[in-house]
């Protein structure tokens, strides 16, 4: 079971293109999911990981087509209304580079 | 006791003198719920607690292949000072060091906990005690020193059917549980709490200084290990954690945390890989799960039966 705290160094800053993602085959994933919570296996990699509605939504809803950080917050703000946090984006950015070390995202 | 012209059907069936002579010479093959065994002693003080605790056990005629061969024999060594020990082997090899004189039955016990752990991967292992009433399984996963193996043997003697005390054996891609009874070892305190509860339980020897300390094993009842050939679907997930003082408290918990806390409980999880999913799945899905903390025992078991018998 795998925690969220990101430890790449892919973030992107002024000089470098901002990072892109794009959401990964969903055969590779079996989902289970009760009271907005969700455990998903990975199985190419044989895991399991216990991940949130957001998070769930950025895995299995995110585009084929490369996306970067603001359409991932596009997409949430879509589901679940427009974030008021300042630092949403940047914590968007964060959950989504955790991901791409698990496999649960590709890098685009 | 059966005929003389018929083999004997149950370890109880022969006398403590017969047993000792067919441990030491080429053992005896027993089923242990889904399991056939070939358990050989050659060491003294084994054969008595064997026949009062497997009592009810089948005997299996020769000629068959079994799962394993698990033998307890005396060792003695002379440096650095002559001393007597206990090996364990499973299929003639030792798979860890030798244990100290006078502790052969507890060797024996975790020798088949090991043997189970560490091959019948054909099953989902939970560390849980499982045990039926009503045609409905309930299971106890919990981590050593919670109270699983008091809260269970009190409840296999206040009319539930005991399926297991450590290894929650699940059907993957099912909830079918799989009865493996076996005699229930009680540490320290513990013993003497369950003499007390259930005065008709049949207590084996108490063995001291173990590595876990006082241990006396509970004999299954006979029911239970007649009935060893019927699984029974799991109804009720409940995670015991006993704490002296406390009061009793049992609260249904989210199937998601359900799902996470048995994920993590089941020996062998990452082993069977996406069939533990599935299976843990389809048992946190067509059950419900509790959190329970007590420390009354008879609260304890009162508040399990109420649920179990309240629940349609």
């Amino acid at each position: 079971m795998e925690s969220t705290t990101p430890t790449s160094d892919r973030a992107g800053d002024s000089q470098h293109p901002a990072p892109r993602w794009r959401r990964i085959d969903p055969a590779d994933l079996s989902w289970v999911s009760w009271d907005g919570a969700y455990a998903v296996y990975h199985r190419p990699a044989g895991k399991t990981h216990f991940v949130n509605a957001a998070t769930a939504l950025l895995v299995s809803e995110g585009s084929r087509e490369p996306f970067d950080a603001a359409q991932a917050c596009a997409l949430l703000a879509a589901a679940d209304g427009p974030a008021t946090d300042p630092s949403f984006q940047q914590d968007v950015v964060a959950t989504l580079m955790r991901l791409e070390e698990l496999g649960l995202v590709d890098p685009a | 006791m059966t005929p003389a012209s018929e083999p004997p059907a149950r370890v109880g069936d022969l006398t403590t003198a017969q047993l000792e002579a067919g441990l030491a010479a080429d053992g005896l093959a027993v089923r242990i719920g889904p399991f056939d065994c070939r358990i050989q002693a050659s060491c003294a003080g084994l054969a008595g607690p064997l026949h009062h605790l497997y009592h009810d056990f089948p005997l299996l005629a020769g000629g068959r292949v079994l799962h394993a061969h698990v033998h307890v024999r005396d060792v003695r060594r002379w440096l650095p000072r002559p001393s007597r020990r206990i090996r364990f082997l499973v299929d003639g090899r030792a798979p860890h060091e030798d244990m100290p004189a006078g502790q052969a039955l507890p060797v024996l016990e975790w020798g088949l906990n090991l043997v189970i752990a560490l091959r019948f991967h054909c099953y989902l292992m939970l560390h849980a005690a499982v045990l039926e009433r009503g045609g409905r399984a309930l299971l106890l996963p919990a981590w050593p020193g919670h109270g699983k193996t008091t809260l269970c043997a009190a409840l296999a003697h206040r009319g539930w059917r005991l399926l297991s005390d450590e290894f929650g054996l699940v059907r993957p891609g099912t909830r079918f549980m799989v009865p493996v009874p076996r005699p229930m070892p009680l540490k320290n305190e513990s013993i003497e709490v369950i003499r007390h509860f259930a005065p008709d339980a049949v207590l084996g020897p108490v063995v001291p200084n173990t590595r876990k300390g006082d241990i006396a094993h509970v004999r299954p009842p006979a029911d239970s290990v007649v009935r060893s050939a019927e699984p029974a679907p799991a109804a009720w997930l409940v995670f015991p954690r006993w704490i002296a003082g406390a009061p009793l408290t049992l609260e249904e918990m989210s199937k998601s945390e359900g799902f996470m806390q048995l994920a993590t409980n089941a020996f062998n999880y990452e082993l069977l890989g996406e069939t533990a999913f599935d299976t843990v799945r389809e048992l946190v899905s067509g059950s419900r799960c509790f959190r329970l903390v007590y420390s009354d025992l008879e609260q304890a078991v009162a508040a399990l039966t109420r649920l179990a018998d309240s629940d349609g």
